[in-house]
């Protein structure tokens, strides 16, 4: 069959999304913005399709088209990660009465156009075209983070968002130009075999020459990836566009957003620095790029933790709660190995189940309170019990206590860690759980053990306490049969167990 | 290893070194006569007025977007179409792909997407120049030094007229000043 | 019964269940419940423990075992069982919790809640004791927390945020170093007991042979420059000491009691601290026996600043809680100092000394909670001549406060000098060193809870106290069964002391053949 044609169809769900953005697009114009509640059901239905079609490729093997896009589960694996958060922020959207109010058109357009370019980013081995989805998803983040039209913060954090996406975008761009220049390619795979005959390329050779030139442009590119992630200390920009954000984009940001940089980086540490890796330099200097990583996951779940604490509004705390958990997941990165990676995904998915639960609650006391602050949620968990008591579900999970989802993740990978001689790093990781309880449980210190003096009922939502409630089941329920969730991660290993 | 950069240092100091000294030659020997007119920013012959600080037009931000993407997708599509012939004969830059017919409908998608930009600007009013902004579905936010509330155009005129007449008389008798002096 | 266990351990759970279904304002209903899901596994776990054969836990096995896979990712099984040292903990658990229930019944907030956490405070207890899987362990170990937090954070007293999340941090701060500890030990097993990489049995088996040396791990188990049996070690004590409390982490105790509410203090001295105890026990020093045995004496020492500081200070303390709560400090040392002899009796003594202070600190704590519910005040200084209207209440707690302080006849008596004898009939000098120091201990305690007898009861009575109603018979209710017990443990020891030989001699030997 015609190569194009067959790529065509591998990249069918990346087209279906694409077309169903336009759609989306076109059909908001043609009913001229009524009732955009209609254009959040076209994009769930979109969405469940394209979900579906990427199901069903789960476990296939790993193909590469037009020589840069990577089909295989590793990718499948983001990309309905990326699916299934979108849907729920576009529930989150329809479900709350603020933001239906927003809702046009234009936000389902630019979710859904976010979520082509983190497709792209995590089905690629090519630097050229990670760049690409990654700045497709960044110019898509920077409008609807300042979606709130009018709105200072929300402007401010769009203004700041686009200032640092670009610094960190242009010095990844930079360090990926070094990079080329010294190895001739920008395959990763190509970078990371050893040279062919005539003319040395790759890496290999490069760092036998010299190392420090490898090192200025690992560095450089660490920073783009830092960013998307909010790795310290490349994460000054997280606490406020994530506080001046729509609560739905913040959710966005934090989950599938940072996803997509945590496969992207998995896959560039996998390719090149893999801890059984070609050849005996690459394992050298792999060490040191393992322990760089290392230092900065100590530092980021460190920092991050540590400014959670003073916080008093929920939607910062959280910001600075999601610096810290890029730390965690950064464990399993540092380690190199293929159970590192896993467990790092593994804690995504718990990531997602605890992130998602926890931002739709604070889109739910938005909405009740019109406030964000943990203080004015004094004694509400009396008031609405069931979505309360998810949240002490998320809380629990965040902090990583049984028998949730989140301390499985954490102990994948505080286990992977101690095999791998990291026990120094889990020790801090540990210590740091401990503290990051003090300010979860400050909410839920807020939401039930405090009086409260606010005589406004609570707000009834029943679609998004169902919700809210079933992600806090989901939560709990995998914490205590997580083999399910493990099975699919190791089905999806980037590299193979 | 470092000596293969030699020559990017060498390339950018003498590069350096060409204008610094260019300049400083020039500074030296050119003649200097610090008169009012001589050190004026030059502006087309025209006497320069007001602050050089000022708001432009949002609408010249949105027309100059529009333009550049529209410029760079056509810088796309020349390629493609110099190509598109021999992609369908299959051969010369193309031969054996085989690409044609996917190619044209490749390229008919990626035109369609295009226009279909130009009618969301249209279709969104962003190509109408002249527009009250009572017109704009815009939540103008709370009022504020930095964010002040939007006017009609009838306002705005009333306020800047009588001012820019004010200016207009100051800057002509600050003429005439000079004129006399 | 096979699943007698799991029967006892998740009943509550049922309870919990209903309880959150049924309506807010039913509250006799809710009560009812409650008393019913404590009531069955008191039944089930008194027939349990008369129907138990002690040599079922002769030579580290276990009765009632269930083994079922659970995680198999990690090879973590729902694997449970009892023997000697879990059971009568076990008993004491479902005594303690049924008693709580109408002890609680004089709480009006949120009635809903209260009876469910501690439904589930119940299963997370259960679980601890029973739990031969070590990743089940941690899990039912962290389970309990939750519940305990709010318990105290919502019913508790004036400072009972800050109590409920120091406990809170205290605890996690330890189980987070347990945790590491159980994945490095883990991480070993994987070549040993590729099955059943997590169960306790195969861990201290593994470790009488010497396998559990840390060299299979990178580095050769080195850790920030700490060899793998030393930090395993330590990590594996904190962990446990935390929640006895040991000397130096004792803190958050006074303050979780004083603002506990009455029943959670008392589920909190009578069961929780034992918790620590049994954790040492069953999963730290079996497990590390090589480290226990050259560290033995400094444990040893530790409870013997528990025994002599906690009385010292309680012996200060004018907040009548907090006294009890200083005794509680007191009394857990003995259980470091009995195990850290490695002789039978000391290990008896302090398996003893477990139940004997769970039956009489709770019971010290439903004293403190009944002159509460009158005066609203716990001022020792405040109160005087209560025996003119209250002679039931004089009574009881005298027989409660002797029991407390080790009066022969009363189980306390029993467990103290089997203590102090096993450690004195430890080869160490030290040891017998320490039990000459820790006696100071002994007559402090006797001073402090005398004294208290003297400030409450008797001299002049206070004319604010004159009308004060005596114990009516839900109080009464709740605190003879474990001032019978008490009595009938100090009188046959035997009841309690041939269950759990067994189990501990083979301990015993473990913990000296680490010398070896």
């Amino acid at each position: 069959m015609n190569p194009y044609i067959e790529g065509m169809q591998a990249l069918a769900p990346e087209l279906v999304l694409t077309a169903l953005a336009l759609i989306v697009l076109v059909a908001d114009l043609l009913t001229k913005g009524k009732d955009s509640r209609r254009m959040g059901y076209l994009t769930l239905a979109g969405l469940a399709v394209v979900g579906g079609m990427l199901a069903l490729r789960l476990g296939e093997p790993s193909q590469t088209y037009f020589g840069m896009v990577i089909v295989d589960s590793f990718g499948t694996f983001f990309k309905l990660f990326t699916v299934a958060a979108v849907a729920v922020v576009c529930v989150f959207i329809l479900s709350d009465k603020n933001e239906r109010k927003n809702g046009i058109g234009e936000y389902y357009f630019l979710l859904l156009g976010a979520s082509v370019g983190i497709f792209f980013m995590v089905s690629t081995n090519h630097l050229l075209l990670l760049v690409l989805g990654l700045e497709l998803l960044s110019l898509a983040s920077y409008a609807l983070a300042g979606f709130h039209k009018g709105q200072r913060k929300s402007a401010e954090a769009a203004m700041k968002y686009v200032v640092f996406g670009g610094l960190s975008a242009g010095i990844m761009v930079y360090g990926i130009s070094l990079l080329y220049g010294m190895t001739g390619t920008l395959d990763l795979a190509e970078m990371a075999t050893l040279a062919g005959d005539s003319i040395p390329t790759g890496l290999v050779p490069q760092l036998y020459l010299s190392a420090m030139p490898v090192g200025v442009a690992m560095v450089m590119i660490l920073a783009g990836f830092a960013y998307k992630m909010s790795v310290v200390p490349f994460h000054f920009w997280t606490p406020d566009v994530y506080e001046g954000s729509p609560t739905p984009v913040t959710t966005f940001l934090a989950v599938a957003s940072k996803a997509a940089g945590v496969a992207a980086l998995l896959r560039f540490v996998g390719a090149l620095f893999p801890v059984d890796g070609v050849d005996e330099i690459i394992m050298w200097y792999g060490d040191r790029f393992g322990m760089l990583i290392a230092v900065l996951a100590a530092v980021t779940m460190t920092l991050g933790n540590l400014s959670a604490l003073r916080q008093q509004s929920l939607k910062r705390m959280l910001a600075y709660s999601s610096i810290a958990h890029a730390g965690y997941i950064l464990i399993g990165v540092a380690t190199r190995t293929s159970e590192g990676f896993d467990a790092a995904m593994y804690y995504m998915t718990a990531y997602y189940f605890m992130n998602l639960g926890a931002f739709g609650v604070l889109l739910y006391f938005e909405s009740a309170l019109g406030s964000d602050r943990i203080e004015d949620m004094r004694g509400f968990g009396w008031k609405s019990p069931l979505i309360s008591i998810a949240m002490v579900a998320f809380l629990v999970s965040l902090t990583g206590l049984p028998p949730t989802i989140g301390f499985y993740g954490k102990y994948l990978l505080f286990k992977v860690g101690v095999a791998e001689g990291l026990g120094w790093l889990v020790i801090v990781a540990a210590l740091n759980s401990v503290v990051s309880l003090f300010y979860y449980f400050s909410v839920a210190k807020s939401l039930f053990l405090k009086e409260s003096n606010d005589e406004r009922p609570a707000l009834s939502q029943p679609l998004f306490a169902g919700l809210l409630t079933a992600i806090g089941v989901l939560t709990i329920f995998f914490g205590l049969f997580p083999d399910s969730i493990q099975e699919l991660v190791e089905m999806c290993s980037l590299l193979g167990s | 290893m470092y000596f293969d950069y030699l020559n990017v240092l060498l390339f950018s100091s003498v590069g350096f070194l060409f204008v610094f000294i260019n300049m400083a030659v020039g500074s030296l020997i050119r003649p200097k006569r610090n008169t009012e007119e001589g050190l004026e920013t030059y502006e087309c012959g025209e006497p320069t007025t007001g602050e050089t600080w000022i708001k432009f037009d949002i609408r010249y931000y949105t027309v100059a977007l529009v333009y550049v993407v529209f410029a760079v997708e056509i810088a796309f599509l020349f390629p493609w179409a110099i190509v598109l012939g021999d992609a369908f004969d299959n051969t010369g830059a193309a031969e054996g792909s085989g690409i044609g017919v996917f190619a044209l409908v490749e390229g008919v998608i990626f035109i369609g997407i295009l226009f279909l930009g130009l009618a969301y600007v249209w279709a969104k009013g962003d190509l109408d120049w002249v527009l009250g902004y009572e017109d704009r579905a815009f939540d103008p936010g709370e009022p504020g030094p930095l964010n002040p509330q939007p006017r009609s155009l009838a306002q705005i005129e009333a306020e800047t007229k009588p001012a820019e007449a004010a200016k207009h008389g100051d800057a002509a008798q600050d003429d005439s000043e000079g004129d006399a002096a | 019964m096979e699943n007698i266990l799991s029967v006892i351990t998740f009943i509550p759970f049922i309870g919990m269940l209903i309880i959150c279904c049924l309506p807010k304002n039913s509250v006799g209903l809710i009560k009812g419940v409650a008393l019913v899901a404590t009531g069955i596994p008191l039944i089930l776990a008194t027939q349990l423990y008369f129907g138990y054969d002690p040599m079922a836990g002769a030579d580290g096995a276990y009765a009632y075992v269930e083994q079922i896979d659970w995680i198999t990712g990690i090879g973590a099984q729902y694997h449970v069982g009892i023997d000697g040292i879990s059971l009568p903990l076990v008993w004491l658990t479902s005594i303690l919790l049924f008693l709580g229930v109408p002890a609680s019944f004089g709480i009006q907030k949120s009635q809903k809640a209260y009876y469910a956490l501690l439904l589930l405070l119940e299963v997370g207890v259960f679980g601890v004791f029973i739990s031969l899987d070590y990743f089940l362990f941690y899990v039912f170990w962290e389970i309990m927390l939750l519940p305990m937090y709010f318990l105290i954070g919502i019913w508790g007293g004036p400072r009972r945020e800050y109590a409920a999340i120091k406990f809170f941090l205290y605890t996690l701060a330890g189980s987070v170093l347990l945790l590491i500890a159980v994945i490095a030990l883990r991480l070993q097993m994987t070549d040993i007991a590729p099955e059943t990489p997590f169960s306790i049995p195969a861990m201290v088996a593994a470790a009488s042979e010497g396998l559990l040396t840390g060299a299979s791990l990178p580095n050769g188990g080195l850790l920030l420059g700490m060899e793998f049996s030393t930090w395993a070690f330590w990590f594996l004590f904190i962990g446990f000491a935390i929640k006895v409390p040991v000397f130096p982490f004792h803190t958050w105790l006074p303050d979780a009691h004083v603002q506990a509410p009455t029943p959670i203090s008392v589920i909190l001295a009578g069961i929780l601290l034992k918790l620590g105890g049994y954790g040492m026990m069953r999963a730290c020093f079996p497990i590390m026996p090589v480290a226990f045995y050259e560290n033995a004496y400094i444990l040893a020492i530790l409870g013997v600043i528990s025994i002599v500081y906690g009385s010292f200070v309680a012996l200060g303390q004018t907040d009548f809680k907090r006294m009890v709560a200083y005794s509680s400090v007191s009394h857990m040392g003995y259980v470091l100092l009995g195990v850290g002899a490695m002789t039978v009796w000391g290990a008896e003594g302090a398996a003893m000394q477990m139940f004997a202070h769970g039956t009489s600190s709770a019971a010290m704590f439903m004293v403190v909670g009944v002159i509460y519910d009158r005066a609203h005040h716990r001022d020792l200084n405040g109160f005087g001549g209560l025996s003119q209207p209250m002679p039931v209440y004089w009574g009881l707690t005298t027989i409660c406060f002797f029991a407390g302080l080790g009066l022969p006849t009363m189980s306390g008596f029993i467990a103290e000098a089997l203590t102090l004898v096993g450690a004195f009939q430890s080869d160490d000098i030290r040891f017998q060193a320490l039990v000459l120091i820790s006696i100071i201990g002994v007559v402090i305690t006797a001073a402090f809870l005398l004294w208290a007898i003297q400030r409450v009861f008797l001299g002049t009575l206070n004319e604010k106290y004159k009308d004060y109603p005596d114990m009516n018979f839900r109080e009464i209710f709740c605190m003879v069964p474990l001032l019978i017990l008490c009595i009938v443990f100090g009188i046959f020891p035997n009841l309690i002391l041939d269950v759990m030989h067994p189990s501990l001699d083979h301990l015993v030997t473990l913990l000296t053949a680490g010398g070896n």
